[in-house]
């Protein structure tokens, strides 16, 4: 795909090269001063300035490339500054070899903060393009809901939503995809996995039943889920597929807002839309957090997604998507050589000269793993899979594919080191203060002048570009707590790109109690060398021979990874999580019958099996006990449903919460709790809008530090019970 | 006087030489052009008189001040070798400190020898001139070591040594010496040329004749510098002017010196055929073997001759080579002659290099103690020719036991401190190798001055009437102690006038030591005496003889470096425009630089030099004396050149002057005559032209910062455009 007359692309690289080659020219100090201080007062002006205009304001573009343009300057600046002045060459093998990594850390640190600026330079934001008047000509639908070993509770709701979504009748089926129940499986030789299998087939069959929805399995486990879904292909033929994850409950207007793009576009393979999350990933559960801040996932879909959509390179991630099943025939059905089956596939159509398209409305509410492991073994899969992706499918080997999703194929994959680059600033304070490494020739006065500018000039693209979905320093938590597992996957992907194997990212585990994560282990090692780098700050500074300001500098660094640190075991101290049914906000008013009276209240929260309700009354005021029974009656709907009071307490002195479980009397009663609690795709959006909005840095800061203080030290107070404990319980059996 | 009827040929030539060698050879000002007069210099037996302030003898103005209960201060009085002092007194305006009591003395030592006693209390009582008579006998030819040590006290008990109201001021510019001499005229050995070639002298340059057979002659030209050298190093660092004349030109009468006759040296070369006038009276049996000969002229009474006698130009070479290496001592004869002379090699071989640096020995830093209370620092100076380099000094240092904690030896980079090492150990202590790396935010382009100060601290018993001893402070610092040049650069110290000045650190890397030529545009009296200036002045820097030398006319057949020294006229296009001195680019070049640098020269707003400039008169090409770096590598690389011999050969004897010397920086020097600043283009100054477009616009965005931040800001802007631009096609091509 020529994007370019060649003549214009000239002109492109010419100014781009002449930019940078400004960039590379050496300043003195002073000059730097004065360089830097300029382009970020620039930056921030640029900054605020948009935050004050409004959105689509004709100048916003202009000043999102002032902010691009400076820090892309003041980054390319210090890279070539720290390139050809401060590499320790000279001062011994080993200080040389950490300092070169410490330099590759921050080159890769570099390209990420490009490709940040170029998948972000012109994000597309679609609108669903309606279908046609005559529902004839509206696409057929098969909608697979592929599940191995989760919860039927957790299926259950995505199985109702999915089969009462607005869409013409008949031009829709869904279909759940059981690997629990395969033939491999019920006829296992342990007679008690059998018999389980068998057992959860016949639940899953019913639920099929119940709900109008179709059952398939198959006779072997092959392929993990990209298998799964291959035999369904071959039983089912709808024009397109939609393929949701088990725990993915989809809004009634899934099919509407998404099936026309394909009748307008026919060279369109997928249209993914934004994976959603209503329960809380182990970060929030553990640091207590969800609902405080924006979720994790928004940056990637709400920012991200768009802005791959504008460069054609949209992928498939798995769910919450629609695909065109004539492309999956081509390709011969959803590929398998890597475990990230989904990114692959999406690859392999661009390659066959299809296009990806993206939707940015939340559709699906889906739940999060739940506990640290179950995080650590998702995102390892993730980092695993699109490495896998780069050796064997090489996306520069590929035909078909422009120049822009090559390059941004290489990003997915490149996005990863972040793991290996989390560690090695990690260690890199501690090589210095404890071992004395020499890891940058510099002193403090070049540090506050070269790499004091770019850090503060990536803290403001960072505010820029994902203020609203991202709090400072959150990012960092969620890179070191993968660091060390990520690392470990790429390594063995790397040794043998074909070794790792599909793991279920397990969903709706139970936590009753409080523990802490065996994972936790290397980052006890890693504390233990932060703590100790700190305390060598203090002899360092002692001693004449050292550098006052790059101690203070590098001990800074290390304050800031202790925090890291700390706030990353504070996540890793389980805790535990007693509901599996998540509830989301929804705001809706209902009428309670609670014995003998009418209370008029606004539902808050539901949930498939319950619902809670905000009274206007003080607690005293409502005549009630746990288990009482009540109706439910939601006026503008007309329905009436039977619960049991399971929650009563004060909100404040003129308002109470009410927690109700339901009586379902009916599939009725359970198509209309799911409908009300998941079916509405502008109550999504609006949840998740008011969980959106920024910090400041240094706010952002102060609440890092507030979490690594409060959970870190409590999961070490933890661990030193549980070791104690189990030091007291040995010398009991021993003596 | 002479008996001119029976040797007539002779008898002129030795009447012309005493007349010519009447003239005085060290001269009070500058270099003097050689005037009429009409009277010999009276009889020796004048004895002149002369004021040398304290100011003069330490090169600066500021006052000494004697701080703490015992302070000294010790400078030298030079005193030329061929004089006699007939009285000497000295005379110090002093401001001791009211806090003194009558038990202070300031006591004036001359060569350890004590010479006189001041009472501080009654001094500030009787007013603030004194007036010591030193006995003559405390004095001797060459340098005399003057101590002024105080002894001074507030309280008859207990006094804190180092209390500040302890000192006192001596105002340098209204103390001095008075002495009266008296010239002598001893009959010198050659092992006395030192005497001769006297660096002790107060004067500022030295002016020194050579007589050969013809001026003009090209032949000569590398024995000339050999014998240039020898005189020159013997001079130490004296400036010497050289000016070549013919045996038989009839000379000018000496200039008239009524009240200080000097004693005179001039150089002969030639054969025994030709100087057999000089020889006569030496009785040499042997008319064939080379010989370096000294004698006291007769005809003129303290005027010496020596002579470098041998028959052929190569001997001739080879006996002025062993002139000039002093480091071999002559005898104590009138004659040396030298029948195996053969003299070939180098100095030493440098010192093995280390990652790019050197030894402290390499600057012409010698292994030093430092000592006292108010020790003097060690400075050094390190040329920088990258641009944004950063080095490492490594010192190798021992200090004495018995010092405080707090002592130390602070490092200053150019006027800042940047490091302290701590001499704390109080039993002494050694640093092998002590690191201390300056950034390049310390370094400048050119010239770096690092100064090592050392802080001794006594080590006290605290409070008074607790004696303590402030003795045994002392730090030494080691000649093999490093200097270590990171990154980029170093192989540039040729590329730059600096090297002239520089050229005792810069030696090893020059090339110069291991064969140098100096090419001249034509063979001229005037360009033979310039290179011959030039030359010795070399030599002097180097602290070294330059022994493997090519002086002469043609076009070098090696590959050493050249020096040219050539009129404007004699070169040619090619080295006009490798130079700058191309027609239309050299006007430019001094109408951009000139007033710049006047203007940073006139801060006081002296109107002369301004107008000078506004007069075009500092562009006058005719009166420039022009030194220059080639744009390229090629040969030759550094010039020398003025409109005419004449003006070159003066402007070279002011360039190897007090003083301008050291302004030859850049990739361009050139000046006028006397009264007239030295201009130097600085490589910084024309920075694309010498450091190519990256660097070059580094250097001109250090100068210019805001313009910088104009580019800056301009090529952002470009490159929004175009990244608009190219986003709006490809939005407009994909998604309509």
């Amino acid at each position: 795909m020529a994007l370019f007359p060649m003549r214009s692309l000239i002109i492109f690289l010419m100014s781009i090269t002449g930019f940078f080659w400004l960039a590379s020219v050496p300043t003195t100090l002073m000059v730097q001063a004065v360089l830097a201080l300029f382009l970020i007062g620039l930056m921030l002006a640029a900054y605020l300035g948009s935050r004050r205009l409004p959105k689509n304001h004709p100048i916003e573009p202009w000043l999102k490339l002032t902010v691009m343009l400076t820090s892309v300057f003041l980054g390319w600046h210090y890279l070539y500054w720290r390139a050809t002045e401060t590499l320790p060459i000279g001062f011994g093998l080993v200080s040389m070899l950490a300092g070169l990594l410490l330099f590759l850390v921050e080159v890769y640190g570099f390209i990420t903060l490009m490709y940040g600026h170029f998948i972000n330079i012109s994000p597309l934001e679609r609108r669903p393009v309606p279908l046609p008047v005559d529902t004839s000509l509206w696409p057929t639908v098969d909608i697979f809901i592929p599940t191995y070993n989760e919860d039927i509770l957790v299926i259950r709701p995505t199985v109702i939503a999915a089969t009462q979504m607005r869409y013409a009748p008949g031009k829709f089926k869904v279909w759940i995809l059981d690997d629990g129940g395969t033939v491999q499986k019920c006829t296992d030789p342990n007679p008690e996995k059998a018999a389980a299998a068998q057992a959860r087939q016949a639940e899953l069959k019913a639920l099929a039943a119940a709900f109008g929805a179709g059952y398939l399995t198959r006779e072997k486990n092959l392929h993990a889920k990209a298998g799964n879904l291959n035999s369904a292909l071959s039983y089912t033929h709808a024009d397109l597929v939609a393929i949701l994850d088990c725990d993915h409950i989809p809004t009634d207007d899934f099919l509407l807002n998404t099936t026309g793009a394909f009748l307008a576009e026919a060279k369109l393979f997928l249209l993914q839309t934004p994976h959603n999350f209503i329960s809380a990933d182990p970060v929030e559960k553990n640091l207590n957090i969800y609902g405080k801040i924006p979720s994790e996932n928004e940056l990637f879909y709400r920012v991200m997604q768009p802005g791959l959509d504008f460069w054609h390179t949209s992928f498939f991630c798995g769910s919450a998507a629609v695909l065109r099943r004539s492309v999956l025939n081509e390709l011969g059905g959803i590929a398998g050589q890597t475990i990230t089956e989904d990114a692959e596939t999406t690859l392999d159509a661009l390659s066959l000269g299809y296009t990806t398209a993206y939707l940015n409305i939340p559709m699906v509410s889906g739940l999060q793993p739940e506990t640290y492991s179950g995080l650590v073994i998702q995102r390892v899969r993730w980092g695993q899979g699109m490495l896998q992706i780069f050796i064997l499918k090489n996306p520069w080997a590929q035909p078909h594919l422009a120049f822009v999703q090559r390059l941004l194929y290489t990003n997915f994959t490149i996005y990863w080191g972040f793991a290996l680059a989390r560690l090695a600033l990690m260690l890199a304070p501690p090589a210095y203060l404890i071992f004395g490494l020499d890891l940058a020739d510099t002193d403090g006065q070049q540090l506050l002048a070269y790499s004091i500018p770019y850090l503060i000039a990536s803290l403001i693209v960072t505010q820029y570009y994902y203020r609203d979905v991202r709090w400072p320093f959150i990012s960092q938590i969620y890179e070191t707590i993968q660091s060390f597992y990520v690392t470990q996957g790429i390594y063995k992907v790397l040794r043998k790109p074909r070794s790792p194997s599909f793991q279920v990212t397990p969903k709706g585990e139970q936590l009753n109690s409080e523990f802490v994560s065996s994972l936790s282990w290397p980052f006890y090692l890693l504390l233990g060398l932060n703590v100790l780098s700190l305390g060598f700050v203090a002899y360092r500074l002692t001693d004449p021979q050292w550098q006052v300001g790059a101690i203070a500098f590098v001990g800074t660094w290390a304050v800031l990874d202790l925090f890291f640190l700390l706030a990353a075991l504070g996540i890793m101290l389980e805790r535990p999580q007693r509901r599996t049914e998540p509830r989301v906000p929804v705001r809706e008013p209902v009428v309670i019958s609670l014995n003998g009276a009418e209370l008029n209240g606004v539902a808050v929260d539901a949930s498939r099996a319950g619902l809670g309700i905000m009274i206007s009354l003080a607690n005293g005021q409502i005549a009630a006990k746990l288990g009482d029974e009540l109706t439910l009656l939601w006026p503008r709907q007309g329905i009436e449903i039977q619960a049991v009071v399971r929650t009563l307490r004060p909100r404040d002195k003129t308002h109470s919460y009410l927690g109700v479980e339901y009586r379902l009397a009916s599939s009725d009663d359970e198509r209309f709790s799911v409908a009300f609690a998941f079916g509405n795709s502008s109550q999504l959006e609006a949840n998740n809008r008011a969980r959106y909005g920024g910090r400041s840095i240094i706010s952002g800061l102060f609440f890092l530090m507030k979490l690594a203080l409060r959970y870190g030290i409590a999961h070490l107070i933890s661990l030193l019970k549980q070791q104690t404990g189990r030091f007291y319980r040995w010398f009991i059996y021993s003596f | 006087m002479f008996n001119c009827l029976n040797e007539r040929g002779t008898c002129f030539a030795r009447l012309a030489l005493s007349l010519f060698l009447a003239m005085p050879v060290l001269a009070m000002a500058g270099p003097q052009p050689i005037t009429q007069s009409d009277a010999l210099s009276p009889a020796l037996s004048t004895v002149s008189g002369e004021q040398i302030t304290l100011a003069h003898l330490l090169g600066n103005q500021t006052p000494i001040t004697l701080s703490g209960g015992d302070a000294q201060t010790v400078f030298t009085l030079p005193i030329a070798q061929l004089v006699q002092v007939v009285s000497a007194n000295l005379t110090m305006a002093l401001v001791p400190s009211s806090g003194l009591n009558t038990d202070s003395w300031l006591t004036v030592r001359i060569n350890g020898l004590t010479v006189g006693q001041i009472n501080l209390a009654q001094a500030r009582l009787e007013g603030h001139a004194f007036s010591l008579a030193i006995p003559v006998t405390a004095l001797k030819r060459g340098y005399n070591t003057v101590q002024l040590l105080a002894a001074q006290h507030s309280l008859t008990l207990c006094a804190p040594p180092l209390s500040p109201e302890l000192f006192t001021q001596i105002d340098t510019q209204n103390s001095f010496f008075n002495l009266s001499t008296t010239p002598i005229n001893p009959d010198l050995t050659l092992a006395q040329l030192g005497e001769l070639f006297d660096p002790s002298s107060d004067a500022k340059q030295a002016q020194v004749p050579v007589f050969v057979s013809n001026p003009n002659e090209a032949e000569q030209a590398t024995t000339l510098a050999y014998a240039a050298q020898g005189i020159a190093r013997r001079f130490n660092y004296l400036p010497v002017n050289f000016s070549l004349r013919p045996l038989d030109k009839a000379g000018v009468p000496p200039l008239a010196q009524a009240s200080q006759p000097l004693p005179t040296a001039a150089l002969l070369i030639g054969s025994y055929t030709e100087l057999a006038p000089y020889l006569a009276g030496l009785n040499l049996s042997d008319t064939q073997t080379p010989r370096l000969i000294v004698r006291r002229f007769d005809a003129a009474p303290a005027r010496y001759l020596v002579i470098l006698v041998a028959n052929t130009v190569a001997a001739q070479q080879q006996l002025a080579l062993r002139f000039a290496l002093t480091e071999l001592s002559l005898p104590a004869t009138h004659s040396l002659s030298l029948d195996s002379l053969t003299v070939s090699g180098a100095p030493n071989p440098p010192p093995p290099r280390q990652n790019n640096g050197f030894q402290f020995r390499d600057l012409g830093v010698v292994s030093t103690t430092l000592s006292g209370v108010d020790a003097p620092s060690l400075d050094m100076q390190v040329w920088n020719a990258g641009w944004k380099q950063k080095a490492q000094v490594r010192l190798h240092l021992a200090y004495s036991a018995g010092m405080s904690a707090q002592s130390a030896l602070n490092v200053w980079i150019n006027g800042v401190l940047h490091g302290s090492i701590p001499l704390n150990l109080p039993q002494g202590g050694e640093y092998a190798d002590f690191a201390v790396t300056l950034p390049t935010t310390l370094l400048t382009a050119g010239w770096n001055k690092i100064r090592l100060q050392p802080v001794l601290i006594p080590v006290t018993n605290g409070g008074e009437c607790k004696p303590f001893f402030p003795g045994n402070l002392s730090v030494s610092v080691f000649d093999d102690s490093k200097f270590i040049w990171m990154g980029n650069g170093s192989e540039e110290y040729v590329r730059d006038l600096a090297i002239f000045s520089g050229f005792n650190g810069m030696k090893w890397v020059s090339g110069w030591l291991d064969g140098l030529n100096i090419q001249l545009s034509d063979a001229n009296a005037d360009l033979l005496s310039a290179a011959m200036t030039l030359t010795g002045k070399l030599s002097q820097t180097a602290h070294l003889p330059l022994i493997k030398l090519n002086v002469g006319t043609e076009q070098p057949k090696n590959t050493w470096p050249t020096i040219l020294i050539s009129t404007l006229d004699a070169l040619n296009a090619e080295n006009k425009h490798r130079f700058g001195l191309s027609p239309e680019g050299v006007m430019s070049r001094l109408q951009n630089n000139t007033p710049g640098q006047i203007s940073l020269l006139n801060l006081d707003g002296t109107p002369h030099l301004n107008n000078w400039v506004e007069s075009k008169s500092a562009f006058d090409l005719k009166n420039l004396t022009f030194a220059a770096v080639a744009e390229d590598t090629a040969q030759p690389e550094y010039l020398f050149a003025a409109s005419t011999p004449a003006t070159l050969q003066t402007g070279i004897a002011r360039a190897v002057g007090f003083g301008v010397w050291s302004q030859l920086t850049g990739t361009m020097a050139y000046w006028p005559y006397e009264g007239k600043p030295v201009i130097s283009i600085g490589r910084t100054q024309e920075p694309f032209r010498n450091y190519g477009l990256q660097r070059g616009l580094s250097i001109w965005i250090a100068q210019n910062p805001w313009y910088g931040l104009l580019i800056v800001l301009i090529t952002g802007i470009i490159t929004a455009l175009v990244i608009r631009w190219g986003i709006t096609v490809y939005r407009r091509r994909h998604h309509g």
